[in-house]
């Protein structure tokens, strides 16, 4: 067989050939959406120039910083197999307890660890009862989406709570900018980093993806799936939390109400970004330009003057025509590879 | 009655098929061996409109033809069993036998109907007890390959093709399918079959073909001319050293001066023990000592509760009473307490139990060390999983690229991979399910050895396997299992196949 032979030479030359493949398959899996949303610029651009304004473009990215943070975390679930749809109700709890927090007196950049350390508690107890009632966590988190929420109106009677010390470092940088770009942004590219190297180069993101890929496999291999499950999960609500630490560093308030629907466009976003719901494979950095993809659509119905009222229609297109694109890309790459 | 004349098929850089030739003929047994990765199921698979070829032709009872993919083939009469199983886990028996053409009494499905008709070809495989109308999930490898077949059968082709059916099956499952094949034979239905067993593709088939890496290297002869030493050459090349073929040897158990040895040996050190285990359904009161360096078979008919003892052993299922004690003097309470004490269990159904199909190879072949066991550093040092996984792999011949999908692996590769992940974490009882199934004979035997020398390092390993040759070579003694309980032990000279079969068939 020709391939036995590829082998054994392969040993012999100090550089693996297939390791500059990999490398390439590994950059290849992204240019993709980042080639959508580079043309989604760059043609909305040509036609509204103002468009390009760097602020308008800072912006546009500042405000897929929710979605992205919570579509990043996603990507660990969707790649076991499991998905949190409770991420926009975690995102709005945590805004308004640190609100509270803040407002009767904790200062703010003690309460922002306590918040982030909570909505991971929230996804690990999202992890907890998947596992241990053995119930999907679709429907868990389906439900906890409202269980978070609703103790977040409760909470907060229902109103914004405004009663934060605005003069706060945290508010003033963190609401801010750093070095001219916002910094959410700035923790955005950070944290999606980090989630990219935790997802790819660890033994955590190796198994999550390996029980994605084959959970019976899995098992039978002697992984700790359950615990690799609310780990998942645990990662899923913490990136949550940081969404809105964020937001509340943002909005100078907590808002009971901010955040609906963000889960599917979370999840949307992941899929955008080449993380199927089939398990097994996943990208963090897909995710974060999936969410920016969906921001710049947004931006430009703005731009094009077309009524509000559009923006769920362009943003179901835009899944579709990406995801069709994607997988266009993959067949094509498979027959020529 | 088809006749595909140099097919070429290349998959990427990869030339799994370069100029291989086929005739089969209405009314024969054909049979097509070769090694892991030669090109048998792709051959197959083109033949059977499931892969568009690069190159060749094919001709239907003389005409060229070209199939637009499994449907069209299927209309014209071609049937095929795919190596790896298909059927839907969540329909039941009879709904995966019906699944392309589903009866309808108007315009609803029809349970009556589909047992009716199903039932004659399930009887003929052996099928008769099993229920019909209960999901497939639930039934053994071995019947689902056999229900592979009837799916086949029951869209009464005119041309058969079967990919390593026998892979899975016990010597009686094997000798019903051949009575099957024989009368489907007769009725000039035209019968492909690949299988690694050599013996057995002597004795079923009329003709038979070799590939030697996507070539033909034997076309279409007769199989009565034919030695195992002939089909051996054909598949490896002349030049190759001809590992001992599956059984070829008279009785290697006897001629082992070692093994021998062992056996006047006294086990005095018991390093896995089962006393007294009781599974229901499976086993009752059952007790077994294994030593260390000890290879130790169970066997038995389907359901007689061999394999509870290894599932046991490797925290698959936890005995209702008794107690399992591990070399470490644990328990293993669950798969993963199991793996950490150092239990290694090589399934032979990869497809579900194995492996990671769309990840790499060498990922798979490192997953239980490093993310069952957790042993190594928390960071991916690529690198060196990658020479972990090389090295293993190399033992067992293993032929493909370890950065590819495991997927893409040809099936026997694919078990290799299995045998070299549990290989990595250095167990200390390795529980072996079909070990080499769908392995070729060379690397069965490289498999073979690698088993020995862990044993004879002070392992202990406890293997069951539908290849009752596999289980003479390899074991010191061999426990024979009926209706749930131990009813015999063979070791030494005695541990002959016939021996075997009768014990296992009961006196
Ligand atoms: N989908 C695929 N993509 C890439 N390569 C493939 C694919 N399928 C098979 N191959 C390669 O083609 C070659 C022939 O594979 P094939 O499955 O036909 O072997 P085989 O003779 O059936 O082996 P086995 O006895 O192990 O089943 C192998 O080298 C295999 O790696
Ligand atoms: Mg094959």
């Amino acid at each position: 067989m020709t391939q036995s032979l590829t082998t054994e030479t392969r040993d012999a030359s100090p550089r693996p050939p297939s390791r500059r493949r990999r490398l390439s398959r590994l950059v290849r899996d992204e240019t993709g959406v980042v080639a959508v949303l580079v043309l989604l610029i760059v043609g909305v651009g040509v036609f509204r120039p103002g468009f390009l304004d760097p602020d308008n473009l800072l912006s546009t990215g500042r405000n897929a910083v929710y979605v992205g943070l919570m579509a990043a975390g996603m990507v660990f679930p969707l790649a076991m197999r499991e998905v949190d749809l409770s991420v926009g109700g975690n995102f709005a709890l945590t805004m308004v307890v640190g609100a509270v927090l803040m407002r009767d007196g904790v200062p703010p950049w003690l309460a922002a660890p306590i918040i982030l350390l909570m909505a991971a508690g929230l996804g690990a107890v999202n992890g907890v009862i998947t596992t241990y009632a053995r119930i999907p966590s679709f429907i868990v988190t389906l439900a906890t989406a409202l269980l978070f929420r609703g103790i977040a109106l409760a909470f907060a009677a229902g109103k914004q709570i405004f009663e934060v010390p605005r003069e706060s470092s945290f508010f003033v940088d963190l609401g801010g900018r750093l070095f001219g770009v916002p910094s959410a942004l700035l923790v955005l590219v950070l944290a999606g980093v980090v989630l990219t190297v935790v997802f790819t180069r660890t033994r955590f993101g190796a198994q999550v993806r390996a029980v994605g890929s084959n959970p019976d496999a899995a098992a039978l291999t002697g992984l700790p799936v359950d615990r690799i499950r609310i780990q998942a999960m645990t990662m899923s609500g913490l990136a949550a939390g940081l969404a809105g630490t964020l937001a509340l560093a943002f909005f100078l308030s907590g808002d009971p109400t901010l955040g609906e629907g963000f889960e599917l466009t979370a999840i949307a976003a992941a899929i955008i970004g080449g993380t199927p719901l089939a398990g097994g494979r996943g990208s963090v950095p897909g995710a974060v330009v999936g969410a920016l993809i969906l921001a710049v659509v947004t931006a430009a119905l703005v731009f094009f003057r077309i009524p509000i009222n559009w923006t769920s229609f362009a943003t179901g297109a835009v899944i579709l025509v990406a995801v069709a694109a994607d997988a266009a890309l993959r067949r094509y790459r498979t027959r020529t590879s | 009655m088809l006749h595909a004349t140099g097919l070429v098929k290349r998959y990427g850089g990869v030339t799994a098929l370069d100029g291989a030739d086929l005739e089969l003929r209405g009314g024969e047994i054909h049979a097509l061996v070769g090694e892991n990765g030669a090109g048998k199921s792709t051959l197959v698979k083109i033949l059977s409109g499931a892969l568009g070829p690069d190159g060749g032709e094919i001709a239907l009872n003389g005409t060229p033809t070209r199939f637009t993919g499994p449907r069209d083939a299927a209309a014209r009469g071609i049937a095929m069993v795919a190596q790896e199983l298909s059927l839907f886990p969540d329909l039941s028996v009879a709904e995966n036998l019906f699944v392309t053409a589903l009866p309808r009494r108007f315009g609803l499905l029809s349970p009556a109907e589909m047992e009716r008709r199903a039932a004659p070809v399930l009887a003929g495989l052996g099928l008769d007890d099993v229920p019909v109308h209960a999901p497939v999930a639930g039934l053994n490898l071995a019947d689902r390959q056999l229900l592979e077949v009837c799916r086949a059968l029951l869209a009464t082709p005119r041309v058969l093709m079967l990919d390593e059916p026998t892979s899975a099956l016990p010597p009686a499952a094997v000798d019903r399918l051949e009575t099957v094949l024989r009368q489907v034979a007769a009725r000039g239905i035209a019968v492909l079959y690949i299988s690694h067993m050599l013996q057995e593709v002597r004795r079923m088939a009329d003709r038979v073909s070799v590939l030697r890496d996507g070539r033909p290297a034997l076309r279409g002869e007769r199989a009565g001319g034919l030695s195992l030493d002939d089909l051996v050459r054909a598949m490896l090349g002349d030049g190759a050293p001809a590992p001992a073929p599956a059984g070829a040897t008279a009785d290697p158990v006897a001629g082992d001066p070692e093994r021998t040895a062992h056996d006047g040996a006294v086990p005095d050190a018991a390093a896995l023990t089962l006393s007294h285990v009781t599974v229901p359904g499976a086993v009752t009161d059952m007790s077994l000592s294994v030593a260390a360096g000890e290879i130790v078979g169970v066997a038995g008919l389907e359901g007689a509760g061999h394999r509870a003892v290894l599932d046991v052993v490797c925290g698959l299922r936890r005995p209702a009473s008794g107690r399992v004690t591990l070399p470490g003097g644990g328990t293993p309470r669950s798969v993963r307490d199991a793996v950490r004490q150092g239990v290694a269990f090589v399934p032979g159904d990869r497809k579900r139990f194995g492996l990671m199909l769309d990840q790499t190879v060498w990922e798979n072949a490192t997953a239980v060390r490093w993310l069952g066991a957790a042993r190594g550093s928390w960071w991916q040092h690529r690198r060196s999983l990658r020479a972990r996984a090389q090295a293993n792999l190399r033992r067992m011949r293993f032929h493909g690229d370890i950065d590819g999908r495991t997927g893409e692996l040809s099936g026997g590769n694919q078990q290799k991979v299995v045998f070299a992940k549990w290989l990595d974490t250095d167990p200390s009882v390795i529980v072996l399910d079909d070990p080499t199934r769908g392995v070729d004979v060379g690397a069965r035997g490289e498999m073979h050895d690698i088993v020995r020398d862990l044993a004879a390092t002070g392992r202990v390993v406890l293997l069951a396997s539908t290849d009752l040759a596999e289980l003479t070579e390899l074991c010191h003694r061999v426990v024979v299992f009926q209706r749930g309980e131990a009813t015999g032990e063979l070791r030494g000279a005695e541990l002959t196949e016939q021996r075997l079969s009768t014990a296992v068939n009961g006196s």
